[in-house]
């Protein structure tokens, strides 16, 4: 009797904090991706990966993420389509919403959801249990053009986004000459011999940040400082691990708002970098 | 009528005006969350601001309430003591041009002060040009905005000194547009002859003004910065916005009332004063509560242009939505 009175008494005790719960004092985990190589495909095809989802914490918003759509064989096609987004928990985080990032003309960059009231987002189902794809990707407001991708976590290293490459300079050639050049915060894109192109770095959100935007830059020699431009001109991030070497990944906007060319550049292998900076010959 | 008893009412408020208002003498800048809420504290429409639109008997305010009547000519105010004023050597919209141009010359950082400074500099020169007063305004706001975002920003602080770069730039090219061409402005408004402030106000809409500043932080709300900061930026949107409309002398014509009434009554709802206060105890808003009042406030820019249309108001050319 007196063993029931007092479990009564704990469960008058306990509801009202247990409704509460329920009641918008949200507590509970959101859904989240965990950072890391996911395969994309299209449901009804074979094993083989078509696209790549590659997903990093936002550092400035613990409950965000950032991720890059890109087809599987980017690197080695060098110049291919993606698109970028930003994800956030909806719906009292009961599921994900992919919302593209795109550049606008005043050269920033903008989460196309809080622009639109029917910005073409992807929303994240999850099913529970072992299944080829745990999570399908279904196109809202026109995106994906209606199709369902199934998504899957790739059996590689978690990849690192950065900002900046890992040993501070970055270079990728392709038949002896270079194409991309990373010193620090400049970041040189050539063509052919010419380094014709230069931009600044600077992190999207603060040096632990995952991407970089790139603005016009360039060197006052009277001023002896280097001069930006205020507008984004492209994105770029480098990827360790995961892909087979270091890849800085640029994002040039196109004219489908809310795309991007991604331009892939691997880093180049040991001897290409003592090409680069060569060292005094022997003559003989 | 009664569009001619509010001119008078805007006209004797000027005239009343304390000369401690100018953006010179104006608050330091903040340097915590705190002092960004105080601020935004300030820019709520108060009950009795609006007071004769909620109630019929009430009288209606001294206009106008808001930053403008800073930027409105103050008695004994002759032509300020700058070099530029005395030697008439350049003109408001020819020093923003030139601001322009030198700007490229400062790495970021030093960029945004130079902009800021120069801000001060132009209103100066400025003085109480009434054709001059949308440049004052224009510029008074893009201090006030990149003082008021950056201490928040972070982690992210690369980043958002780019965006206040330009952001402060935007600013000055919307200023220079309303300085060299004050048609653009309105196509009613003649110019050649001299202008008074009343006449100017009669054939400018301070409200579309405010529609136009509106889309311009509207714009600039949707980066990829935090939270806060996008929340901040909405409420300075909304007071700004609530300001433009209140001070604007058809503030008792429905169309332009229905929107001071819709601002009024986000502003005092519980939604608006829970993100307040979130941010008030040094937390991040509620992602859920940030897009409820981002969607809040694009209801009510969505309605403006058919409610200006329907007055016959001309839209400022170049501000799209």
């Amino acid at each position: 009797m007196k063993t029931t009175r007092i479990a009564l008494l704990l469960s008058s005790l306990l509801l009202p904090s247990a409704l509460a719960f329920g009641s918008g004092w949200d507590l509970a985990e959101k859904t989240k991706l965990a950072p890391g190589l996911y395969q994309v495909n299209e449901l009804e095809s074979r094993w083989s990966t078509k696209y790549h989802l590659l997903v990093d914490d936002y550092v400035n918003e613990p409950g965000k993420s950032l991720a890059i759509l890109f087809e599987a064989d980017a690197v080695r096609q060098r110049r291919t389509i993606a698109r970028l987004y930003q994800i956030r928990s909806i719906k009292n985080g009961s599921t994900l919403m992919f919302v593209p990032l795109a550049m606008d003309l005043s050269g920033n960059l903008r989460v196309t959801s809080e622009g639109q009231t029917n910005a073409p987002v992807i929303e994240v189902i999850t099913r529970n249990g072992d299944h080829r794809y745990p999570y399908v990707l279904r196109g809202r407001n026109g995106a994906l053009q209606g199709k369902l991708l199934g998504m899957r976590a790739a059996n590689e290293d978690t990849p690192r986004l950065r900002p900046w490459p890992s040993s501070g300079i970055f270079a990728s050639s392709t038949d002896g000459s270079v194409d991309v050049l990373v010193n620090g915060d400049e970041v040189s894109i050539s063509s052919g011999s010419l380094a014709d192109q230069t931009f600044n770095l600077i992190p999207l959100n603060g040096d632990e940040g995952k991407f970089a935007a790139l603005t016009k830059s360039r060197l006052d020699t009277m001023g002896e400082a280097e001069l930006a431009d205020e507008k984004i001109q492209r994105l770029a991030t480098f990827v360790d691990g995961a892909l087979d070497r270091e890849t800085l990944m640029i994002f040039t906007p196109t004219v489908n708002w809310g795309e991007f060319q991604l331009e892939a550049y691997q880093l180049t292998e040991p001897g290409l970098l003592e090409g680069l900076f060569p060292g005094k010959r022997n003559p003989n | 009528m009664k569009t001619a008893k509010t001119l008078t009412q805007v006209l004797t408020l000027c005239l009343s005006l304390a000369p401690g208002l100018a953006l010179g003498a104006g608050p330091e800048y903040p340097r915590s969350v705190n002092d960004v809420t105080q601020s935004l504290d300030s820019q709520v429409l108060s009950r009795e601001m609006v007071a004769d639109l909620l109630n019929s008997t009430a009288e209606a305010p001294a206009q106008p309430f808001s930053d403008l009547e800073r930027f409105l000519p103050r008695p004994g105010q002759g032509p300020g003591m700058t070099e530029e004023r005395l030697a008439g050597a350049y003109t408001a919209a020819e020093l923003i041009a030139v601001a322009l141009e030198e700007k490229d010359t400062f790495p970021f950082e030093e960029r945004i002060e130079f902009l800021k400074e120069q801000a001060g500099r132009i209103i100066e020169v400025s003085g109480d040009r009434p054709t001059e007063l949308l440049l004052r305004l224009t510029l008074g706001r893009s201090v006030d905005v990149t003082s008021h975002v950056l201490p928040i920003a972070g982690r992210n602080s690369a980043y958002v000194t780019r965006l206040l770069a330009n952001f402060l730039r935007e600013n000055f090219e919307l200023a220079a547009g309303f300085g060299n061409n004050p048609m653009a402005v309105s196509s009613r408004f003649k110019s050649g002859g001299r202008t008074d402030t009343a006449e100017f106000l009669r054939k400018v809409s301070i409200a579309e003004y405010g529609r136009v500043y509106a889309t311009l932080l509207w714009r600039y709300s949707q980066d990829l910065s935090s939270d806060s900061s996008k929340a901040v930026l909405l409420m300075r949107l909304l007071g700004y916005l609530g300001w433009d409309f209140n001070a604007d002398l058809r503030r008792r014509e429905r169309p332009i009332a229905q929107t001071i009434v819709d601002i009024y009554s986000l502003q005092h709802g519980e939604l608006y004063q829970r993100i307040l206060g979130t941010m008030r105890d040094g937390r991040e808003p509620a992602q859920e509560d940030v897009a409820q009042l981002r969607r809040r406030t694009y209801t009510i820019l969505e309605r403006i242009p058919a409610r200006l249309q329907s007055l016959n108001i001309t839209p400022i050319s170049g501000a799209t939505f």
